[in-house]
């Protein structure tokens, strides 16, 4: 759960999505789902030559498992509390 | 592979089971669709063609009442127990034509279609002042029978805030006159609202209908006919008129579906900027008025000028906005077929699925964050209720439940979801944990992985880890037969890693109980089990001082501290004492041991970590230590270390400051026995012999540009102030005699600088305080040019 | 730190907006665009969706994009259009999805050359036949040095 909890708080912050396709897409997160789906607004295809449609798609549902790379702003992160998360995380999995 | 990791709790077969039993389970909550599987009526409800309540009713007429909506003053434990109040919410939230498929039928007898044609003779007719009057008057009761037949709900077609497909101003399209006789545009509404029916009978639209939808099945056709006929019954009174009144001025043939949409489209106009997912919209008073279609005043004012228009377009234009219009008509066609109840059912199947034991420390990432980054708004109370009540705009936006928007509105949604939500939590706590095997329900291949947790793509065995695992099972043999254990960096690291562990262990148990057990974390620290000094070899240091020199051990320090005891800090400044030498920043600290007299920047930036975690915290823990113990620390120190090496450090230097700047603090509150004095004495001779000839030596050396004087030296000139303060006159002497050349030079430096060099005249003011810093404990003062005695 | 509220199902109410539901539920009833995996791009009407994503589209419209020098990083110069109906769509099958704005969607449809569909359809097979021949021959090399291409024969969008 742990990148799902990160990424709720990027919501509403301006993030670019990189599909394993090669499409990258920017838009404003607004939401995401425990399976990591994203639900873009505002959404501007950065190759939009190649898929022309995408013109006028005003927002995305992306599935997860079909992402590659997201790109946030470092000063959305908090860095310090990511890596307390992570170990949380790393606890409760050898835990179980 | 299932896409949202399906996961339902009960079996088909229970699930018609648990229709009968008392507790709740989704089906419970479900009877849209629970009961469908034997009842054909469904159709009804999927197909859309839902036959009109006949409570429909724009004068508060004498139809029979609804249920009084269960207030605020129900408790929502009360609501989510009243397996009544779960319709009475949908009625009231959703509208009549929207309540679960059972309750129109209950209330409606079968001939229910033609009772409605004759209905809107027997109801009392009110003007539309009246009908305004009472709109305004916004209150659960009054507001009700206006709201449930929801005009755009109604034929379960015409969802509310349409907002995606609005026709641009000044391309309107008006609806054609498909009603066959030209109406004046101020007609009394309910007159024209008993008129309506007649000449929709039979009209050949529905027929154009079935032909946009050959793949529905005839029953579904046969639905939708009726449905066309019964759709112009609902238009609300005041908006019929926009629907017909086109008909004197643009007698265009449309199909008849395509002008309803119109009407729609214009009633939401000016919706259309909230209907997304935008949660943290909520909605603003005009916007609502608009939605709230019975206040029609406003919307007619609004049509006109479009109407006006659509004459004046193109004929391009007019294609386009016809070829528009049969979009608009396709998606009004059958909108509405997933309803509200089906919606909050996906929702509350996911909603479910989050449910876990432990949210908060699952979700600990994001319940942090928004503890330490606030969003602007300060008051966290006002952000709560704010937050709140876009959730629940968010979900009369996104559900469809779009009936005002008005804020009583959110309330009761919010209301509803907070019961919705104490459902899913309950079943999700009942649910019987299944293996990934036995996901019942799965269709083809079954997932290993789930959202919660995610298919392991990798298994790194930490070696470090299992060593550290298996010496602890053999350990006391390994240190009888060793002398010396060693560690190496791995090891470290996984000691780090403990040592991390056991803190945010013990943190979160704090949260809920401060009286937590520290042993763990004091064990993790391996203080006590390996002894070690200055000028050992590099592995075989008490792993501590070594943790030391990794940055995520010093950030992790300010926390350790805060769980230790006053005997566990002093003993762990002890070990720093004794091996202050083995510390990196200080073994590589010094500009003494490079060939340039520069420290390398990797050492430098080590260095600034420990200003800022090793050093703020030793001073805090200083601040406990008793006199004597300051003097055992400062004799370790001198013992186990060259003083005069740690001195030409940063680090070294500002430890020892920190030492005799606390002592000479206790030595100011004057309660020292003579016995502690004299000890301290000869510790401070001690001290100074060790540095007596090298005093100068502390000073690193001066940078080639222009020295803002502010940092770089301020730690020199703090501990030279600090051990003049404690020594004799003698002391102050031989420190100033050795410094002196140093003093001047700040002089000069500080000379150097011109006057009306404004830019630069704060470096001459550093260059200058750093300098009186230490001067004033003899009570002298410096400017540029001369010292002299302070007044 | 978090102090741990008075009330968990608060937490959750919080987490509504974060379900896969809430994200597509405003698209409902909507004109959207489906990508898939095998690389169908479906135009239509999104009339309901379950808690898989599973969607059902009316007035479906399959579309397929081609450009002349079969080069996917290229523009498209060709399309073609089939219209499909009611179309059911397996959730884990869907790459994104999108509302379309009906305004603008078919614009850059003029600059573009409207071919028949099934010869459109058999260009975009045997292309796609030699994208697998190519990607598969390429996963064999690479395994060769130990090394794995990450390539499914169904995703192709």
């Amino acid at each position: 759960m742990l990148f799902f909890s990160f990424f709720k708080t990027l919501v509403d912050q301006e993030v670019t999505v990189e599909l394993k396709n090669d499409i990258e897409i920017r838009g404003t997160l607004k939401t995401v789902d425990q399976y990591l789906n994203l639900k873009l607004d505002n959404v501007i295809c950065l190759n939009e030559d190649k898929y022309p449609h995408m013109q006028s798609v005003k927002n995305l549902f992306i599935r997860g498992s079909t992402v590659r790379y997201v790109h946030m702003s470092s000063n959305t992160v908090d860095c310090t509390l990511l890596q307390d998360a992570s170990r949380r995380e790393a606890m409760a999995q050898s835990a179980k | 592979m299932s896409f949202f990791g399906f996961d339902p709790s009960v079996p088909p077969h229970l699930r018609q089971q648990n229709l009968n039993q008392e507790s709740y389970d989704f089906q419970d909550t479900y009877d849209g669709l629970g009961d469908g599987g034997a009842d054909d009526a469904l159709n009804d409800e999927t197909f859309g063609a839902t036959e009109p309540a006949k409570d429909f009713a724009f004068a508060n007429g004498n139809h029979s009442q609804p249920a009084p909506v269960p207030s605020q003053t129900l408790s929502y434990a009360q609501a989510a127990t009243h397996p009544i109040n779960d319709d009475e919410f949908m009625n009231d939230l959703w509208g009549a034509g929207n309540a679960p498929a059972t309750q129109p039928r209950q209330q409606q007898p079968p001939m229910q279609p033609i009772q409605q044609r004759g209905q809107p003779q027997e109801r009392t007719v009110l003007s539309l002042d009246e009908i305004e009057a009472q709109l305004t008057a916004i209150d659960h009761r009054t507001q009700q029978p206006h709201q449930p037949p929801h005009p755009y709900m109604m034929g379960g077609m015409m969802p509310p805030g349409y907002g995606g497909y609005m026709m641009p101003m000044g391309q309107y399209m008006p609806p054609p006159g498909q009603f066959g006789y030209p109406m004046q545009q101020h007609i009394p509404a309910q007159q024209m609202h008993q008129q309506m029916p007649m000449p929709m009978q039979g009209h050949p639209q529905a027929l154009q209908t079935q032909q946009m939808h050959p793949q529905m099945p005839p029953q579904a056709q046969l639905q939708q006919a009726q449905q066309v006929q019964q759709v112009p019954q609902q238009i609300p009174p005041q908006l019929a008129p926009l629907a017909l009144a086109p008909a004197t001025q643009a007698p265009v043939p449309q199909p008849e579906s395509g002008s309803l949409a119109g009407v729609s489209t214009s009633a939401s106009a000016s919706a259309s900027g909230s209907v997304g997912a935008d949660v943290s919209t909520i909605s603003t008073e005009p916007k609502d008025l608009n939605q709230f279609p019975l206040l029609g005043a406003k919307l007619s004012s609004k049509a006109a000028p479009r109407r006006l228009s659509f004459a004046e377009m193109t004929p391009e234009q007019q294609a386009k906005a016809t070829k528009r219009h049969e979009k608009v008509a396709r998606i009004m066609n059958y909108s509405g077929i997933m309803n509200p109840k089906d919606k909050d059912f996906v929702t509350r199947f996911q909603l479910s699925q989050i449910v876990t034991d432990d949210p908060y420390n699952e979700d600990f990432y994001a319940q942090v964050f928004k503890v330490i980054h606030p969003k602007a708004n300060a008051n966290p109370l006002q952000q709560q209720a704010d937050q709140n009540n876009s959730i629940a705009q968010a979900y009369l936006d996104q559900s469809g439940h779009r009936l005002g928007g008005r804020y009583k509105r959110a309330d009761v949604a919010l209301q509803r979801m907070q019961q919705q939500i104490q459902k899913a939590v309950t079943v999700a706590k009942e649910r019987p944990k299944l293996t990934q095997y036995a996901r019942e329900g799965a269709l083809g291949k079954i997932s290993f992985g789930s959202g919660k947790k995610p298919r392991q793509q990798l298994e790194i065995l930490s070696k470090a880890a299992q060593r550290e695992k298996s010496e602890a099972e053999g350990g006391v043999k390994l240190t009888n037969t060793q002398l010396r254990k060693t560690y190496s960096h791995k090891d470290i690291m996984s000691i780090i890693e403990t040592v991390i562990n056991n803190i945010m262990t013990i943190e979160s148990a704090s949260r809920t109980n401060p009286d937590v057990d520290t042993t763990d974390l004091w064990e993790s620290l391996h203080i006590l089990d390996h002894p070690s000094t200055s000028g050992d070899e590099e592995s075989t240091i008490n792993p501590f001082i070594q943790a030391l020199s990794f940055n995520k051990m010093l950030k992790i320090l300010p926390r350790l501290f805060k769980f230790l005891t006053r005997e566990q800090v002093l003993t762990i400044t002890t070990l720093i004492m004794s091996n202050l030498e083995n510390l990196l920043v200080i073994k590589h600290g010094s500009y003494t041991t490079y060939p340039d007299q520069v420290v390398p920047s990797k050492i430098l930036k080590l260095v600034e970590h420990y200003t800022l975690t090793f050093s703020k915290v030793l001073m805090n823990a200083v601040q406990e230590f008793k006199f004597n113990e300051i003097i055992g620390l400062l004799m370790i120190l001198i013992e186990h270390n060259n003083v005069s090496f740690v001195s030409t450090t940063k680090i070294g230097l500002s430890v020892i400051t920190t030492l005799l700047s606390r002592a000479e603090l206790i030595k100011g509150e004057g309660q020292i026995s003579a016995t502690d004095l004299s000890e301290w004495s000869s510790c401070y001779d001690e001290l100074f012999s060790n540095l007596e000839s090298r005093i100068a030596a502390i000073f690193p050396p001066h940078p080639e540009d222009v020295d803002d004087g502010s940092s770089r030296e301020n730690y020199v000139w703090q501990f030279l102030a600090t051990l003049s303060l404690g020594g004799k006159l003698s002391h102050q002497r031989i420190i100033v005699d050795e410094v002196r050349d140093e003093i001047f030079g700040v002089m000069s430096r500080a000379k150097a600088i011109d006057n009306s060099d404004l830019a630069n005249l704060y470096k001459k003011q550093n260059l200058l305080n750093n300098l009186n810093m230490y001067l004033v404990v003899m009570g002298l003062v410096a400017d540029e040019t001369e010292i002299k005695e302070l007044q | 730190m978090a102090e741990p509220g008075p009330n968990v199902e608060d937490l959750y109410l919080e987490s509504y907006a974060f379900t896969t539901a809430a994200a597509i539920v405003g698209s409902v009833d909507r004109k959207i665009f489906v990508l898939m995996r095998d690389g169908r791009k479906l135009f239509g009407i999104l009339r309901t969706f379950d808690q898989f994503a599973n969607l059902v589209l009316q007035d479906a419209v399959e579309r397929i994009y081609l450009n002349d020098e079969n080069d996917d990083n290229l523009s498209p110069q060709r399309y073609s259009e089939a219209y499909r109906g009611v179309f059911m769509i397996r959730g884990e099958n869907v790459v994104m999805m999108g509302e379309l704005d009906i305004d603008t969607e078919d614009d850059h449809l003029e600059k573009l050359q409207k071919i028949p569909f099934p010869e459109a359809e058999t260009e975009l097979k045997a292309r796609q036949a030699a994208k697998i021949k190519t990607e598969l021959a390429k996963s064999k090399t690479l395994l060769a040095k130990g090394l794995i291409n990450d390539f499914v024969k169904s995703d192709l969008y």
